[in-house]
């Protein structure tokens, strides 16, 4: 395990690229940054609101038009996904603070490696975490691991699908795999024997 | 997950990890198509508050001289996905159907002998079978849409996944950015798995065909897995899997069942993108500016009851625009007299 845990990371060209589209009023720019942050976001909402399901569609609603009003301002010091996340725990607090109710504990995993998933209540902890980590990874990386190891597609498939050769496919999985495990919470990282 | 490639074991771990948390969840569609419809509106009320975009003049006479059909089906409206009544998993919505189509699976007998109708919901599991001269369009619950051919037995199961009996079906996907799961089509002669793409599966007695029209399938038969892509037809049969071109391919029967595009309130922009996707046609613009321009000319009216490559006739002069088809490209050009911005 790397010592990047934690560490922001930065916007990528991509991510400049969509923004200045999006500004520039390109139909296109719009169907991409939803597709590609509205489950995001979803999921990130969604454990946090107690599973309240019509909190989490407010609340994501919420985060984008907001983000799309202030989206001028957006500078590229963060990942796009990571500044959404901020404006998502603000949403986040202001639907507690407007209903008076606390927010609930996550639950994560506490200690132990994640490969012990002995019942069903740390198995959706481990799942929680995992799901989490793919989420956070960025140029795409989240789905091309979900693609290969959870839906099975075999690394030819996973290159026709993104238009690469079977080499730079297989190269994607590697930078990938590392990305997950740079950001896989310490000490229940894969390959490690216990909490660190 | 094995470790068949010989991968290291570090990266089998996370292999197990991943499969251990199994796939990612998503929100419900029709949550996912509000919260879209909602932050689309705002991001188009940005753009018109930015002091640099205005609607041209021309664009607003002609959306107000727009009114291209008045005519909203009650199958148009339930076009989304729904649930039934108790809160039963919806699988499909049926959009459209035309001559027989009927239920084939458990269900308690019916007088109709399991006529389907537009709007009715089914289930996983549910088996249908269009008669000769039947066929059907249906939403699946990941947003993909399905066409039955005629003569055709399928079973649609969750995943999505369908099995294919007999017949052909026809999927599009869309472009398959940001989904989770792909789509299967399971037959006796191997498995389809889409990618993002638009194509048919068609069965016969003694071969799968797999014609892909746009984006890309993959087709695993006997232990080996094929990519086709646009343009190809992949043939498995007795003699193994053939690739080739897919020369002057007819998708008439396909336009015929399409789904009616919900046309009102949405941008001259999104219009030729499905208008694009249905027919398979290149766009193109005689001006650049008509390109700019289409993301903020927003139509009224239906096109329900048109073939989709018979509407561009109907809608483009209630923009100022005219067309002409060349070669499978529509290229967009103003009307003659039509004011510039």
């Amino acid at each position: 395990m790397s010592g990047k845990r934690g560490a922001v990371p930065g916007a990528t060209e991509a991510d400049r690229d969509l923004v200045r589209r999006m500004l520039g009023g390109e139909e296109r720019a719009f169907t991409e940054f939803f597709d590609g942050h509205f489950s995001r976001l979803y999921r990130f909402a969604l454990p946090r609101l107690g599973r309240d399901a019509d909190a989490a569609e407010e609340v994501v609603q919420a985060v984008l038009c907001k983000a799309i009003s202030a989206m001028r301002s957006w500078r590229g010091e963060a990942a796009l996904f990571t500044w959404l996340c901020t404006f998502c725990m603000h949403e986040i607090g202001s639907h507690y603070r407007q209903s008076g109710r606390r927010p609930e504990p996550l639950g994560l995993i506490e200690d132990g490696p994640a490969m012990i998933v002995a019942d069903e209540t740390r198995r959706s902890e481990v799942a929680m975490l995992v799901h989490a980590t793919l989420d956070g990874l960025r140029d795409g990386y989240g789905d091309v691991l979900e693609w290969k190891y959870v839906l099975g597609l075999s690394v030819d498939e996973i290159a026709l699908r993104l238009g690469v050769s079977p080499k730079a496919a297989e190269s994607l999985l590697t930078r990938a795999r590392q990305a997950f495990r740079e950001a896989y919470p310490a000490g229940r990282g894969p390959g490690t024997k216990g909490h660190s | 997950m094995t470790n068949p490639g010989g991968t290291p074991p570090e990266d089998d771990t996370i292999a197990r990890l991943l499969e251990a948390a199994g796939p990612r969840s998503t929100a419900p569609k029709e949550r996912e198509d509000r919260v879209r419809d909602a932050a689309r509106a705002h991001w188009r009320r940005s753009l018109e508050a930015a002091p640099r975009r205005r609607t041209p003049a021309w664009i607003a006479a002609a959306l107000a001289a727009a009114a291209v059909l008045a005519i909203v089906t009650a199958w148009e409206m339930r076009s989304r996905g729904q649930r039934q009544p108790g809160g039963d998993i919806v699988i499909a919505t049926l959009l459209r159907s035309e001559g027989s189509m009927r239920r084939i699976d458990g269900t308690p007998p019916r007088a109709d002998g399991g006529a389907l109708r537009a709007g009715d919901a089914l289930p996983p599991g549910t088996s249908v079978e269009t008669a000769p001269g039947g066929r059907a369009a249906l939403a699946l619950a990941d947003g993909s849409s399905l066409r039955i051919d005629s003569g055709t037995r399928v079973r649609l199961l969750t995943g999505p996944t369908l099995e294919l009996e007999q017949g052909a079906i026809y999927i599009d996907s869309g472009p398959g950015q940001g989904r989770r799961a792909f789509l299967e089509v399971r037959t006796r002669l191997g498995v389809v798995r889409d990618i993002g793409t638009q194509f048919e599966v068609r069965l016969t007695a003694d071969e799968l065909w797999v014609s892909v029209r746009e984006g890309l399938a993959t087709l695993a038969t006997a232990g080996r897995s094929f990519g086709a892509p646009a343009g190809t037809r992949l043939v498995a049969g007795g003699t193994g899997v053939e690739s080739r071109p897919l020369e002057d391919p007819d998708w008439s029967w396909v336009l015929d069942i399409a789904p009616a595009f919900a046309m009102d309130g949405k941008t001259l922009h999104e219009y030729l993108d499905w208008l694009a996707r249905e027919t398979g046609w290149r766009i193109e613009f005689a001006d650049p500016g008509i390109a700019r321009e289409s993301s903020t000319v927003v139509l009224h009216g239906s096109v329900a009851d048109l073939r989709p490559d018979r509407t561009p006739a109907a809608v483009l002069p209630t923009c100022g625009l005219k067309h002409r088809l060349s070669d499978g490209t529509l290229v967009i050009e103003r009307l003659d007299g039509a004011r510039r911005p």
